[in-house]
């Protein structure tokens, strides 16, 4: 499963199979819950779809750029480089998620959403992100990087 | 390895399979609620001009009347001679009666009525002694248009039975009644000015108008011809917009609505509408449906009402205190097919606080809906209160006296604000006009 192109198909269909989660149930689950001053629900849902589409979109190219790295001849002579890596993507989406969280209270403002469900939108948010990118790189990485990714043995 | 990775991906297949399933088996729905949408009770339905017209003109021909027609060139006289000018151009086809009333009623021919400027018209025995406008007002039809000229000097017993008369006759058949007041030389005996109180004459000095004694057109019939007429009367400066007085079902000539739930009500979400019902906001040019989730566990919420409007001011005002609210509900269950098209009267909703600023209502709503999950819709009005809604006009006020005599309100006439009173309030007994028409839809989860 770590060699092309299964490993890109199969981190597209994970990626969507994560939309569903969190695009479907999840919001399904936030539309019940949330309270919103002025916004009807249905705004709501649209800015939170974007959100996730959108973080979801660069999560897919990042880990697909860590495919392409992962197989290049060069990094299997530069581990420690390869490690670095890495490390600085899974930094970026963490970075990704943040960011998103504050534009959807920056959007939401006058809302008064309770910070649980920000939390669930982090959660959210984190899910397309750095664990997506965790979940799939441990999964499928390129053979010369797979023991980098943390957690494999 | 290769079989560990199997393995992984297996599990994750499981995961994702639970995933899609548990969403698939989500709960089933209630069916949407609909209504025959319309804003008809609120705002008159357009309606082209009419090019024909139907009219019957009765002069009041008892004695007091003849101070009016004394001097041929008061305003009483030219406004008689408009009128029949009006009916005759104002339309492009008119069927004109003409009819003299007192104590009874006889149809004269136009040479006669062109003869009203003169004394004897209004000294013919069998007629002049009694003002029976009751009578005039039992041959008013919904196909005619019926202008009463009168000087509406009426005794309590009498403004009763006539009140009663134009309940039954007019208001119940949908036959809408206007006031128009004008104020005129006089020059005559004032009689019928209740009892004890002795006939007094009055005249009035050149140009002072406030020496000027007022009769009244009475109009019966069909609202759209009524208000042709009046506009092609008003070109007159005698005629006057401030001096009439429309008893309708309409007040207002635009409305917008818009709800907003209260910040403080957490248990209300807004939803969006559909594209069907966008399209029939847009058709109608008015925002009318308000949608809201109301969330698990919850069972009230509250709204903030906004009403902008345009009052016809032809029309009586209405008491902003006294504004009632009435609900009707419908409601669908999950599970169920269909939705019954009868709704019930329900107190669900309930209006908390109202305020007027010049065109703008402002009214705080509650709801406690303690039901079971489903779909919960509402048709919400806000309508003048039955009793004492309507308020009577500045106008009504400054023309009317409870006992003109010759030292007191002589130029003033008997009984017009109790006249006008207890028209507005028979009005009101039949059909209470509305000031907004919302409808609101919950989906309680």
């Amino acid at each position: 499963m770590n060699k092309s192109p299964m490993n890109y198909l199969i981190t597209f269909a994970i990626a969507c199979f994560f939309w569903v989660i969190t695009g479907l149930v999840l919001a399904g689950h936030l539309s019940d819950t949330v309270s919103l001053a002025t916004l009807a629900i249905e705004d709501f849902l649209f800015w939170y779809r974007i959100a996730i589409t959108a973080v979801g979109v660069i999560s897919l190219l990042l880990t697909y750029y860590w495919y392409v790295y992962g197989s290049k001849d060069s990094t299997a002579g530069d581990l420690e480089q390869a490690r670095r890596v890495w490390y600085q993507l899974f930094v970026i989406l963490i970075i990704v998620a943040i960011v998103a969280l504050f534009a959807k209270v920056i959007i939401f403002l006058d809302e008064g959403i309770a910070i649980i469900d920000y939390l669930i939108i982090f959660a959210a948010l984190s899910l397309h992100t750095y664990i997506f990118y965790w979940l799939c790189t441990f999964l499928m990485s390129p053979r010369a990087v797979k023991y980098l990714v943390p957690l494999k043995k | 390895m290769k079989k560990k990775n199997l393995t992984d991906f297996k599990v994750l297949g499981l995961v994702a399979v639970t995933f899609i399933f548990m969403y698939s088996g989500c709960g089933k729905k209630a069916p949407e609620i609909t209504w025959n949408y319309s804003i008809r009770e609120v705002i008159r339905p357009e309606r082209g001009r009419s090019d024909s017209i139907h009219i019957d003109l009765y002069i009041d021909a008892t004695k007091s009347m003849s101070g009016f027609a004394k001097n041929t060139q008061s305003i009483y006289n030219k406004f008689l001679e408009e009128l029949e000018t009006t009916v005759g151009v104002g339309w492009k086809s008119a069927d004109i009666r003409f009819f003299k009333f007192g104590t009874k009623i006889k149809e004269i021919d136009r040479q006669v009525f062109r003869t009203s400027n003169a004394e004897y018209f209004y000294l013919e025995p069998g007629i002049f002694e009694k003002t029976n406008i009751d009578q005039v007002i039992n041959q008013t039809d919904s196909s005619r248009l019926s202008v009463v000229i009168t000087d509406l000097f009426q005794t309590e017993g009498d403004i009763n039975s006539i009140v009663q008369q134009i309940k039954e006759r007019c208001f119940k058949r949908g036959i809408q009644v206007a006031i128009l007041g004008i104020k005129s030389e006089f020059d005559g005996w004032v009689y019928d000015v209740g009892p004890g109180v002795v006939p007094y004459k009055l005249k009035s000095t050149g140009e002072n108008a406030d020496t000027y004694r007022p009769f009244y057109a009475l109009i019966f019939g069909d609202p759209l011809n009524i208000e042709q007429l009046f506009n092609n009367l008003k070109s007159q400066p005698f005629v006057k917009e401030e001096n009439f007085l429309v008893l309708s079902r309409y007040l207002l000539n635009k409305v917008d609505m818009r709800l907003t739930k209260s910040r403080e009500s957490r248990g209300l979400n807004t939803r969006s509408k559909s594209k069907q019902e966008q399209a029939f906001e847009i058709k109608l040019r008015q925002e009318m449906l308000f949608k809201f989730d109301m969330k698990k566990g919850n069972n009230e919420g509250a709204w903030d009402a906004e009403i902008t409007f345009e009052r016809n001011a032809r029309t009586p005002d209405f008491r902003t205190e006294d504004i009632e609210l009435v609900v009707y509900k419908k409601s669908s269950l999950p599970g169920q097919k269909d939705v019954s098209s009868d709704s019930i009267l329900s107190d669900d909703i309930t209006l908390n606080s109202i305020n007027r600023e010049d065109g703008r209502l402002k009214a705080g709503l509650g709801l406690k809906l303690a039901e079971p999950p489903g779909n919960y819709s509402y048709l919400v009005y806000l309508q003048c209160a039955s009793i004492d809604g309507l308020l009577v006009p500045q106008w009504v006020k400054d023309f009317s006296s409870p006992n003109p005599s010759a030292k007191n309100d002589s130029y003033k006439t008997l009984n017009l604000g109790k006249f006008i009173n207890d028209l507005l309030r028979a009005n009101l007994a039949i059909y209470q006009p509305k000031i907004a028409k919302m409808y609101i839809t919950i989906r309680k989860l």
